[in-house]
C-alpha cells in the first residue's frame, strides 16, 4: 500500500459573505497516493478550486477552513501560520493555474522567476541556480532552454508559458503538484503535449498530482483516481477505470452522457435539466435532487452519505444504499448524523 | 446517401480567393498578420458547416469577414447569388438582416445596461417599424423559442447564468429571421451540462427555421455532433473540407489526423493506444512559413512542401490542400 502524500479529511471551507455563509467545500475527504494523478472534476462552482486553495493555504477573506484536517506527508498543515505555509509552498507542494500569462511576472525574464523559487527555499549560489533552471527547462520540454532563460513571458506561446509554470512548480521537487485547469486555455495539440508531461513527471520523478479539470476526456486520459464534485461535495469517487466502467451516480452519468461522442452519431445530446443551484440556496436533502432524473421522495429530505459500493468506489446516492450490502456507510456522514440518521 | 443530398442543395454563401490582413500596429515595418489567406469556400443552404482549427488559425476572422463584419482585403463573397463584397452599406442592409452572429463570450456580448427586452428588440427596432404591441409580441415569442421565461424580460444580463445569457444572444440573432447564423464558439464558455442544452437548442432551431449555420469551434467532439460538413483551417488557410463523418473516419490531411488524435477521449480504455502527437507550436501568422504553412510541424513534409503552396485536390466531395494527402498510405 503506497503511502498517501496528501490526505484531506472532512474538509469544510466556508465563505462568510454579507448574504450568508457559502459552503464552498462541504465535508470533502480526498487521498492522494504517492506517485499518482488524482483528478478533481466538476462544473464551475463545484468547489474543486476551493479545495485546492484550502490545501495551499491560499484562501482569501472571507473564506475560511472551518473544519477538517489536511495532512501533507502525515503532517497536519491545516493550522500552520502564514510563515510556515510559505516555507512549504513551492518546496513541498506547489500549484499551477489555468492562465499562465496572468501567473507570470510580465517584466521579469522567466529564467529569473524560476530561479527565485530555488533561492527562496534552498542555499545555493546564483550560478548553480541558473544551471538548475536550465536543467528543469529541458526536463519539462522547453526547446532551446538556455535561450528561453532570458525570454519575457510575452515572447513565449501559451504552451511554453505553461511549461515555464510547471518548471517553476517542479524545480524544488515538491511531493505534491496541484494543477488547476492547466490545459483549459490551451489548444488540443498543445494540451496533449502538456498531459504527456504530467505523465512523465509522475512516472519518472514520482510526483503526486492533483489535476483539477472540467473535462472528462482529460480525466480519462491521465488520472489514476477520480473525484467527481458537485456543489462543494464529492458525489462519486473511484479508480479511473472503475468510474468509467461502473458509473453509479446520476450526476456522473449525466456528465458523461452530455459530452458529444466521437464514435457515435446522435441527433440529440443528453442534458442534465436545470442549472447548478446557488450555494446559498441549496435544496433540502441531496444537493443534486433538483436536477436528478432518478430523484426519489427521500432525496428531497435527507442528505445521502457516501456509500462504498466496491472497495475504493464511493457514491453519494441513496440508489447505491443496497449495493453496499451490510457494510456500514462512511462515518463521515456528518449531516446525516446530525439528523440522527445513521443511513443503515 | 446524405452527401449526394447535400450536393443538390443550393449554395447560400460562397467565398473565392478571400483575403484578410491586419496591420501589426507597433511594428515600424509594414508587417501584416495574414489572418485569412486565399480561402475558397461554399456554405450550402440548410447545412451546418463547421470551421475548426487551433487558436489563431483565423477561423473567427474568416467568419466575421464572410458576413462583412470585417472588410475583406481581396477576393469575392457571394450571398444568395449576389456579389456582396463591395456592396455599399445602404444596399447591403437588406442582406445584413439575413446573416447574424452569436458570440463566444455571453458575458461580453450583451450590453450590461440594457434589459433582456431591449437587447432582443434592438435589431427589430433598427430594421423595422413595429408598433409597441407588435414589438412586444415578437420579443416574447423569441423568448419562448429559446427558453427564457417571459417574466424575465425586465432583467439585466448580470442576473442570468452563462447558459441563459447565451440563449438571450441566440434570441437576438433570431430576431430578424436570418437565413445564415455564424456561431462563433457559442458553447466554449459553458459548462458541459449547459453546453448540451444549448447545442440541442441550436439544432432544434435549425430544423424549425431551416437555418444555415457556420459553426466555429475548436472542440472537435462538439463539431462532430452538430455539423454536416467540416472545414479544417491552419494558420489562415484551409487544409481540408468535406463531409463530417468521412473526415472523422478518414482524414486526408496530416494536420486533420493530428487534431483528431489529440482529443482526450472520455474512455480510459482507449488510453493505452500509443498516440502520435504533434510537436512544437503554431508558427507566427506575421511571417507564416512558405509553401504549405503546416510543413514546419508536419512529419511527412518534403522539399516541395516548403517551396510550393499545395494545390487544391478534389477527392469526391472532399477538398484537400496537401502535396501528399494521406489517402495512399492510410
Amino acid at each position: 500500500m503506497a503511502e498517501n502524500v496528501l490526505e484531506i479529511r472532512h474538509l469544510k471551507t466556508q465563505f462568510f459573505t454579507r448574504k450568508g455563509v457559502l459552503p464552498a467545500v462541504d465535508d470533502v475527504s480526498i487521498e492522494v497516493p504517492a506517485g499518482k494523478i488524482v483528478g478533481l472534476v466538476g462544473e464551475s462552482g463545484c468547489g474543486k478550486s476551493m479545495t485546492a486553495m484550502s490545501v495551499m493555504g491560499l484562501l482569501r477573506h472571507p473564506g475560511k477552513v472551518v473544519a477538517g484536517e489536511i495532512l501533507l506527508c502525515g503532517r497536519d498543515i491545516t493550522h500552520l501560520s502564514p510563515r510556515e505555509l510559505a516555507k512549504i509552498r513551492g518546496s513541498e507542494m506547489s500549484m499551477i493555474f489555468q492562465e499562465p500569462m496572468t501567473s507570470l511576472n510580465p517584466v521579469t525574464i522567466v529564467g529569473k522567476q524560476v530561479e527565485e523559487t530555488i533561492l527562496l527555499h534552498e542555499k545555493c549560489s546564483r550560478a548553480e541556480a541558473k544551471k538548475r533552471v536550465i536543467q528543469i527547462f529541458q526536463e519539462v520540454g522547453i526547446p532551446e532552454a538556455e535561450k528561453r532563460y532570458n525570454a519575457y513571458p510575452h515572447q513565449l506561446s501559451g504552451g511554453l508559458r505553461q511549461r515555464v509554470m510547471i518548471a517553476m512548480a517542479m524545480v524544488c521537487r515538491p511531493k505534491l503538484l496541484i494543477a488547476d485547469e492547466p490545459t483549459t486555455a490551451l489548444d488540443v495539440t498543445i494540451e496533449a503535449q502538456i498531459l504527456e508531461l504530467f505523465k512523465k513527471l509522475r512516472d519518472e520523478i514520482g510526483t503526486s498530482i492533483i489535476l483539477i479539470t472540467h473535462n472528462m476526456g482529460v480525466v480519462a486520459e491521465v488520472c489514476d483516481y477520480v473525484y467527481v464534485m458537485y456543489t462543494g461535495q464529492v458525489m462519486e469517487q473511484a479508480e479511473t477505470f472503475e468510474l468509467f466502467a461502473n458509473t453509479r451516480h446520476p450526476y456522473t452519468k449525466g456528465l458523461l452522457r452530455s459530452i458529444p461522442k466521437l464514435d457515435e452519431k446522435t441527433d440529440r445530446l443528453y442534458t442534465i435539466k436545470g442549472v447548478v443551484p446557488n450555494l446559498l440556496h441549496l435544496p433540502a436533502g441531496c444537493n443534486f435532487s433538483t436536477r436528478c432524473g432518478e430523484c426519489m421522495e427521500r432525496c428531497g429530505k435527507e442528505q445521502p452519505p457516501l456509500y462504498e459500493v466496491s472497495p475504493g468506489h464511493k457514491v453519494r446516492c441513496f440508489l447505491c444504499q443496497g449495493a453496499c450490502g451490510t457494510a456500514a456507510p462512511e462515518p463521515e456522514t456528518l449531516r446525516a448524523a446530525e439528523t440522527g440518521k445513521e443511513g443503515v | 446517401m446524405p452527401e449526394n443530398h447535400q450536393k443538390e442543395k443550393k449554395v447560400l454563401l460562397s467565398a473565392e480567393h478571400l483575403y484578410k490582413e491586419f496591420p501589426v500596429e507597433e511594428s515600424r515595418t509594414k508587417d501584416v498578420v495574414h489572418a485569412v489567406t486565399d480561402i475558397n469556400l461554399e456554405i450550402r443552404e440548410g447545412e451546418t458547416l463547421a470551421l475548426v482549427g487551433e487558436s489563431g488559425c483565423g477561423k473567427s476572422t474568416l467568419g466575421k469577414t464572410l458576413i462583412r463584419l470585417y472588410d475583406s482585403d481581396g477576393g469575392k463573397i457571394t450571398f444568395d447569388g449576389v456579389d456582396i463584397t463591395k456592396m455599399p452599406e445602404r444596399a447591403f442592409a437588406k442582406y445584413r438582416t439575413q446573416m447574424q452572429i452569436i458570440f463566444q463570450d455571453p458575458y461580453a456580448s450583451l450590453n450590461p445596461r440594457m434589459n433582456v427586452f431591449q437587447i432582443i428588440s434592438e435589431p427589430l427596432r433598427t430594421h423595422h417599424k413595429y408598433s409597441k404591441e407588435e414589438l412586444a409580441e415578437k420579443v416574447y415569442q423569441l423568448m419562448d423559442e429559446v427558453g427564457i421565461a417571459r417574466e424575465f424580460a425586465n432583467r439585466y444580463p448580470h442576473q442570468f447564468s452563462g447558459g441563459q445569457r447565451q440563449r438571450i444572444g441566440i434570441a437576438r440573432a433570431l430576431a430578424l429571421n436570418p437565413r445564415l447564423i455564424v456561431c462563433d464558439e457559442p458553447v466554449s464558455a459553458l459548462d458541459v451540462s449547459i453546453q448540451s442544452q444549448v447545442l440541442n437548442l441550436l439544432k432544434d432551431l435549425q430544423e424549425q427555421y431551416g437555418l444555415t449555420y457556420l459553426f466555429i469551434s475548436h472542440d472537435l467532439s462538439v463539431v462532430k455532433f452538430i455539423s454536416d460538413r467540416v472545414c479544417v483551417m491552419f494558420l489562415g488557410m484551409i487544409c481540408e473540407i468535406g463531409d463530417t463523418e468521412e473526415i472523422y473516419a478518414k482524414p486526408l490531411h496530416p494536420y486533420t489526423r493530428f487534431l483528431l488524435n489529440a482529443i482526450p477521449l472520455a474512455d480510459p480504455k482507449l488510453r493505452s493506444e500509443k498516440k502520435e502527437l504533434l510537436q512544437g507550436d503554431i508558427p507566427s501568422p506575421v511571417h507564416p512559413p512558405t509553401g504549405c504553412r503546416f510543413h514546419t510541424r508536419c512529419p511527412y513534409a518534403k522539399d516541395i512542401c516548403a517551396s510550393e503552396v499545395p494545390p487544391c485536390r478534389q477527392v469526391g466531395d472532399r477538398i484537400v490542400y496537401c502535396h501528399f494527402p494521406l489517402e495512399e498510405d492510410a
